[in-house]
């Protein structure tokens, strides 16, 4: 390498999965001493692409240099060896241990047989001046009791341990205040300082604006370009992220809405959705915007039964409703899709039939009496409808595909012919054919009058299916865009960011 | 890493499976009933007389009977009911008790109790997710400090009819304040009836397989046609999605406890009878016995799984091995080691046929 500043190169990367191009032939270089942003949509591949540089997928092709050596990283250890570090959004934390013994896990020093206390003490508070808590913790503390601020603090001094030359921080702020977040931001400066090249993947616009010298934006496995942070503006980086508008579906907008379906007022659950009003219209597809940690899943629960309510109103078909329980929200004709398919959408272990007919079990019931008989026209047009692939209801669920097996999801809360029907990410995982298919029939039924709240994180997949989309952040409703203002993905993702007041806010 | 699901088509699932794999799992236990009948041919030429299957019969109408109701603890995806033995005890005691009131009474008295008992432990595997095996224990260790404590140690006989009778009891002493009229019933001939339910034969069979017929049955149609059996299998596969689906997961998971220790009450008065004594120690090892034959007959221990035919094919089976064991001339501790080595070899195939499948997260 000619330029010898450059710490990580990657060449013409790839991965492959079966049946698809994860990362495709992406090239990524970050310097000595710079932040380096990785950005893109859910899916891009920047997850991919640094599970590469630590190992974890042996299988690339591709060359990788660390400064100017080419390496070829099989597992995960050698990765460690050629020095990159990974701070990872989950934690690896053994709560009932001291933060000494967390710090040194693995290579705790020793006399004889026994554990140099002294020598870890010493060793840790070392290690704890470099990420500036050496004054505040006790390396003979519990692990748990230690906030989550600094517990993320010490797995990056335990990283820091190894030396890397390169280290990656994945979504490091998601869990953090904004003190928090700026005392991270000196700590990585510092880091900086001392020559490390710092990959920093976040979906917060305004952080990366922040502390990042460089970015990369990847979408669909691609990389679409590395920029000066100086000479880039929001919206083009936001631009690039979305790129052109997936033309998969794109509705026929704006009828007027004049029923209103499901009307909530002041919905609360306190600590995650807070004064929560909204009204939805027959036939509306309203789309709830935000970010993680928004409150959009819990919005979802709570409406649905599944987790308490503190307090708030909710009228549904005209009828006030006291959330109790799940049933009972289903029995008024609200069914919730769950972001879960594998924990709390399937069974994955019953047959197709079984898992879409299990919230009807007490409809098809008779005198204590199952008939599953009946539900057996309903099985046959939502297969017909759905398109399921294989066409047999009596395969286990667990061997059809993921996006066969979120359309068996759709259909088992179809089947309980909703008036209300909330989507909580109804495509994550799913391949663009299924996609495609669940996008046309979600408008479809809209089209025959059911009201849809769609909770998404995929902002295409909002902005082509929605009538009208509410932005939450922190668990409040901060307003809506309807389509008279225009709203396209990029003002959306704006302002959810909070970065910007243009919409109307009606409440 | 980030909240990134794999992209498109890291789908990589099978999408067929080992079909022989499939069914092992689910007939296998038929074809072993199979083999052993041909070992029992070996070993003795009047394996097949109707005399010797009768015995065989007999001798695991008890276990089938409370397996058929620890079958529902298992489909349930909770692992077994190990409170089903003082289930059985407490039963017995409870119907000798009420034996002075009629043969009717008695049993309602005692089917009461194990239903109260079911009612307790489900609800607390069910409402607060309790390990159920860790609770259920407990419960059989509670429920046996009780026993012998109320009873201060003694057994209880049916036909005891002295006075003294009515102070060596629980609620005898009690029923007796209340009603002197108990006194004067005539004890001799309800005892006898008590103690002939275990020895009546009606058509030459015993009353206790035809319960075990009717227990096995009645399991069989709750199991697989009613709403509660239905909504159990969606629970047993995953409390989460069964939850989700707006099934009352609390009150099913109860529900199947209850079926449990309701059963487990029917074989506890048989085998009172059979016994002629009330005491704790009655249906010692049942709860195991009951797990192996269930497992046995091809019940997934992580639920949602498998069918009373089964449970039959599996009791049926330790039934055989057990006769089989005893014409060879092997006593019964030995076995005991081999019945323990059995549900050994039966749970490590469970969980390998599952894995092969795919079916289990493990």
């Amino acid at each position: 390498m000619s330029d010898p500043t450059v710490a990580l190169s990657m060449k013409k990367v790839s991965k492959k999965f079966p049946g698809t191009l994860a990362i495709n032939n992406v090239d990524f270089d970050v310097r000595a001493g710079e932040v380096h942003a990785l950005m893109g949509e859910n899916g891009a591949g920047k997850s991919t692409l640094m599970k590469i540089l630590a190992g974890s997928y042996p299988d690339y092709s591709g060359d990788i240099f660390i400064g100017s050596q080419p390496v070829r990283l099989a597992n995960p250890s050698q990765a460690k060896a050629v020095g990159v570090g990974m701070v990872y959004q989950e934690l690896s934390i053994a709560y009932n241990r001291t933060v000494m013994e967390n710090m040194f896990a693995g290579k705790i020093p020793k006399k004889g047989l026994f554990i140099d206390w002294e020598e870890l003490k010493r060793k840790t508070l070392a290690s704890l001046k470099r990420v500036g808590l050496h004054e505040k913790i006790n390396p003979e503390a519990l692990m748990k009791d230690i906030s989550q601020h600094e517990s993320q603090l010490i797995e990056m001094a335990k990283v820091l341990n190894d030396r890397p030359c390169i280290m990656v921080m994945d979504e490091p702020t998601s869990a953090l205040s904004s003190e928090e977040v700026q005392m991270l931001f000196k700590i990585i400066r510092e880091i900086k300082k001392q020559g490390v090249a710092i990959v920093y993947i976040s979906h917060h616009l305004p952080e990366v604006f922040e502390v990042a010298d460089r970015v990369t934006v990847l979408r669909d496995g691609k990389k679409i370009e590395t920029r000066e942070m100086e000479d880039v503006t929001k919206e083009e980086l936001v631009e690039m992220m979305v790129g052109r508008k997936v033309e998969d579906y794109l509705k026929e907008k704006s009828h007027s809405f004049a029923e209103p379906v499901l009307e909530v007022r002041d919905l609360t659950r306190y600590g995650f959705i807070h004064n929560i009003s909204f009204t939805l219209h027959r036939g509306e597809i309203l789309g709830v915007m935000g970010l993680a940690g928004s409150g959009r899943t819990e919005l979802g629960r709570c409406l649905a039964g599944a987790d308490p309510v503190d307090y708030g109103r909710v009228v549904l078909g005209g009828e006030e409703v006291t959330i109790r329980s799940m049933s009972r929200m289903l029995d008024k004709g609200l069914a919730y899709l769950s972001e879960n398919r594998k924990t709390e959408g399937l069974a994955l272990r019953l047959s197709n039939r079984e898992n879409i007919l299990s919230s009807i079990i007490g409809r098809l019931s008779s005198r204590g009496f199952y008939h599953p008989g009946k539900g057996g026209g309903l099985i046959k047009e939502l297969y017909e409808k759905l398109i399921i692939y294989p066409p047999d209801p009596s395969v286990g669920t667990s061997n059809l595909s993921g996006g066969n097996q979120q359309k068996i999801l759709l259909a088992k809360w179809l089947s309980t012919k909703p008036k209300v029907l909330i989507l909580d990410e109804p495509t994550r995982g799913v391949d663009v054919g299924a996609k495609k298919h669940i996008h046309e029939t979600i408008v479809k039924l809209a089209g025959e009058g059911m009201s849809v709240l769609l909770l998404s994180s995929d902002l295409p997949e909002l902005v082509s299916l929605s009538d009208r989309i509410a932005v939450l952040k922190q668990g409040h409703m901060i307003g809506e865009l309807t389509h008279g203002d225009g709203f396209d993905e990029n003002k959306v993702l704006l302002a959810a960011n909070g970065e910007r007041s243009v919409f109307s806010v009606e409440y | 890493m980030s909240s990134i699901s794999l992209p498109l088509g890291g789908d990589v699932r099978k999408t067929r499976q080992n079909s022989l794999t499939l069914l092992i799992n689910r007939f296998g236990v038929f074809f072993m009933i199979l083999v052993l009948s041909g070992v029992g041919l070996i070993v003795s030429p009047g394996f097949f007389s109707s005399t010797n299957l009768l015995n065989i019969l007999n001798a695991v109408s008890y276990l089938g009977i409370v397996a058929a109701g620890i079958a529902f603890v298992i489909f349930c995806g909770q692992y077994g009911d190990m409170s089903a033995p003082m289930t059985m005890a407490i039963s017995g005691v409870i119907s000798v008790e009420f034996m002075r009131y009629g043969l009717v009474p008695a049993f309602l008295a005692a089917m009461a109790t194990g239903l109260v008992i079911g009612a307790v432990n489900g609800y607390i595997v069910g409402k607060f997710r309790a390990n159920a095996i860790i609770w259920t224990l407990a419960m059989n260790f509670i429920l046996e400090g009780l026993v012998r404590w109320s009873y201060k140690g003694t057994q209880i006989y049916p036909d005891m009819a002295t006075e003294k009778t009515y102070q060596t009891g629980f609620f005898l002493p009690l029923l007796a304040k209340l009603d002197r009229h108990i006194m004067d019933i005539d004890l001799v001939s309800r005892a006898q009836a008590f103690n002939g339910l275990a020895t009546t034969y009606p058509l030459g069979v015993p009353l206790v397989l035809y319960v075990m017929f009717a227990v096995m049955i009645i399991g069989y149609i709750v199991m697989s046609k009613t709403t509660f059996g239905n909504q159990l299998r969606v629970v047993g596969s995953s409390y989460e999605v069964g939850r989700m689906s707006g099934i009352n997961a609390t009150g099913t998971v109860m529900k199947a406890f209850m079926m449990s220790s309701l059963f487990a009450s029917i074989a506890g008065i048989f085998m009172t009878s059979l016994n002629r004594v009330g005491a704790f120690y009655i249906g010692q090892g049942y709860d195991f016995q009951a797990v192996t034959a269930i497992i046995l007959g091809g019940m997934s221990l992580s639920g949602g799984r498998g069918s009373m035919i089964g449970v039959f094919g599996g009791v049926f089976t330790l039934g055989l091995i057990s006769n089989i064991l005893t014409l060879v001339g092997i006593g019964t501790f030995t076995q005991k080691m081999i019945t323990g080595f059995l549900f050994i070899v039966v749970v490590a195939v469970n969980a390998r046929s599952l894995r092969k499948l795919g079916r289990d997260y493990a």
